[in-house]
């Protein structure tokens, strides 16, 4: 007889292929997420290994996780037990059967959007990851609600290895990685104040059927006016075609957008900020993050954008920083 | 000219059915609330939205402010709100300056998403309109990007017309005075006395944002110890389900804890905002408000249902609280 209380709640399939997603994944990730509080504040670190387990139709998500400070925070994060739950793996809803997390996550190409509940830390979570295509890094936020508040953020990157408990050379990338994820992680999302330039890049395009519809090229020009506002023309062309321009102003942490072609503002948790925007004169909007990896300004995007209250389009991809000459 | 002005659009010679059900002179006072849930103050508000004589829509709205703490230097503004609304039961767009974003109507009830450069935030407000068509169940959650700010919340009722301005001015009185008593009332259900709220529930699908039909809701509250219940929900008509959780109160937060749904929520005074997923390999999940209106014990319920990331259909009504004899 097993003595093992609260197990794993393990669905089979009954497929014996990993998903696409799944196969994204693969590997076990390693990563020091900063954790802030609902006001911003960096309090600690987490110090994590996960991995996703694939077999025989059924798939076993274990996380192992270390708290260093966390502050007022710390006590509701202390757990009894390690994170070790059951997935119905999917391209289409993964879903978490628990017990430690309830919910499920929609895949969009390399990007996911989860939203479960986590009984252990009494919180809704809201989590983003995106691998970026072609690496073995991984760009994390989580959001923990008390209903709809965020009590606690969770961010970072997370670096896939293979053979982390047999080679030391693997293990010593990993302590680099993990040292240079603490120095990063207590930025603050900032964009340039004294360079004008732009960031560019190429985005999938996803369709709320989380199908791929294709690429747009992004192009934000930055235009610095005074040290806290800038200026900001949009351009998307290709699959999804917009230009706007709009003016943001930055306080600490938080920064607004005040038009003339969209309005809204944004939370930063470190380098990591989430938006919401709104489209003057239209019902579309969007839902953001926006992720500056480091001090090269290289910027992920992840949008949802949204006609009226219905998810039309996910959108994804790296931007280039480049001063102007 | 050097006022900054509305911009009021032309569409449409009749007003959308919203409007007309929004009509005339609401008053209400409001509870603020910090983000942690604390009664901090409250707004004095009569609003009206207007279709002036050349079929264009203007929305003002007259508040003052007594107490709110902190608060108070973010929400005080040099003039009343005023901006105009392109009306429509499709998506009301508020075209500014005051409020720039979107509304998607669903019957009695209306989900708003909008940005106020007044109060640098962006507003998610859910107006639900009673059966009796003249009491509307308010709240507004504002917030820096995805981080919560404030929350006001309460009830307004159409301005009821006596037989001389006397009567009718003493009719506002008297329902200020009620609100002013009830908005700090945190909501916390029956602990010594079980009972069932039932009855009936609009529902819409969200695409089409068509009426499916009606479920007949009841809700079997059932009192374990003086912070848990155990809580047994019925829909039956347009979407079936049943659902028994035990239910967790602890100050302003309540976490669902199963078997069948999982989740949280948070209460600014009598509105309860929710997350609640539903488990056993279920991907649908509930994003809902219960209102705990009065001495009454009746609920006024909003529950968006989604599918995974897609919403999918939004249920509206009020139960009734009948004690268990």
């Amino acid at each position: 007889m097993s003595t093992q209380a609260n197990a794993p709640i393990i669905v089979s399939t009954g497929v014996e292929a990993p998903s696409e997603w799944q196969k994204v994944i693969e590997g076990t990730w390693h990563g020091r997420p900063s954790i802030f509080d609902g006001d911003g504040v960096h309090v600690g670190f987490e110090k994590v290994a996960r991995a996703s387990e694939f077999s025989n139709g059924t798939t076993h998500y274990w996380m192992n996780t270390k708290f260093d400070g966390g502050g007022h925070l710390r006590r509701r994060l202390e757990l009894g037990g390690m994170f070790s739950f059951g997935v119905i793996d999917s391209d289409q809803n993964r879903i978490y059967t628990g017990p430690d997390f309830y919910g499920a996550g929609q895949p969009y190409g390399t990007f996911v959007d989860s939203n479960y509940y986590s009984q252990g830390w009494q919180a809704d979570l809201v989590t983003w990851n995106y691998v970026i295509p072609g690496t073995d890094l991984q760009v994390y936020s989580s959001v923990c609600y008390d209903g709809w508040t965020p009590a606690i953020v969770f961010d970072g990157l997370y670096l896939r290895t293979t053979d982390h408990e047999t080679n030391s050379q693997t293990q010593e990338r990993i302590a680099e990685f993990m040292a240079e994820e603490e120095r990063l992680g207590q930025m603050t999302f900032v964009t340039p104040t004294k360079q004008r330039g732009a960031w560019r890049g190429s985005v999938e395009v996803f369709g709320a059927d989380q199908k791929l519809i294709g690429l747009s090229d992004v192009v934000i020009d930055h235009e610095p006016i005074d040290l806290i506002r800038s200026r900001q023309s949009v351009t998307w062309s290709g699959t999804l075609e917009r230009s706007y321009t709009f003016e943001r102003v930055r306080n600490e942490h938080k920064t607004m957008f005040h038009g003339p072609d969209l309005f809204g503002n944004q939370f930063a948790y470190g380098r990591c900020a989430f938006t919401a925007q709104h489209f003057t004169n239209e019902a579309v909007k969007i839902k953001g993050r926006e992720f500056m990896l480091d001090e090269s300004y290289r910027l992920v995007v992840n949008w949802q954008v949204f006609d009226g209250n219905a998810l039309t389009h996910v959108v994804v991809g790296v931007l280039d920083w480049e001063p102007q000459v | 000219m050097t006022a900054v002005s509305d911009r009021p659009t032309a569409t449409q010679t009749e007003p959308s059915e919203w409007q007309k059900k929004i009509e005339g002179e609401w008053h209400g006072r409001p509870g603020l609330f910090d983000p942690e849930g604390n009664h901090v103050g409250y707004e004095r508000i009569a609003r009206a939205s207007e279709v002036l004589p050349d079929g264009s829509t203007v929305y003002w709205m007259n508040g003052t402010l007594d107490g709110s703490g902190p608060l108070r230097n973010r929400f005080q503004l040099g003039a009343d709100f005023r901006f105009g609304v392109i009306d429509s039961d499709d998506n009301r767009v508020y075209t500014g300056p005051d409020f720039l974003g979107t509304g998607q109507p669903y019957g009695l009830f209306v989900d708003a998403h909008y940005y106020s450069p007044g109060w640098q935030a962006d507003l998610r407000t859910w107006n639900q309109v009673l059966p009796d068509g003249k009491t509307q169940v308010y709240s507004s959650v504002l917030h820096d990007g995805w981080a919560v700010c404030a929350v006001f919340n309460g009830l307004y009722k159409v301005v009821d017309i006596g037989a001389d301005d006397t009567q009718t001015q003493s009719f506002i009185d008297q329902w200020i005075a009620d609100e002013t008593d009830r908005a700090p009332r945190p909501h916390v259900l029956p602990t010594k006395q079980a009972g069932r709220w039932s009855g009936t529930m609009e529902v819409y699908d969200a695409a089409s944002r068509e009426k499916m039909g009606d479920n007949h809701v009841t809700i079997d509250h059932d009192p374990l110890t003086l912070v848990r219940t155990k809580q047994t929900i019925t829909w039956d008509g347009a979407v079936d389900r049943k659902y028994s959780f035990e239910r967790l109160r602890k100050d302003q937060n309540t976490t669902y804890d199963g078997p069948d749904i999982v989740g949280n929520a948070r209460n600014y005074g009598r509105a309860l905002f929710t997350s609640q997923h539903f488990t056993g390999g279920d991907v649908w999940k509930l994003k809902g408000r219960e209102y705990l209106l009065d001495d009454s014990q009746s609920l006024a319920v909003v529950w968006e249902a989604f599918r995974g990331d897609m919403l999918t259909h939004i249920h509206v009504g009020q139960l009734f609280w009948e004690a268990k004899s």
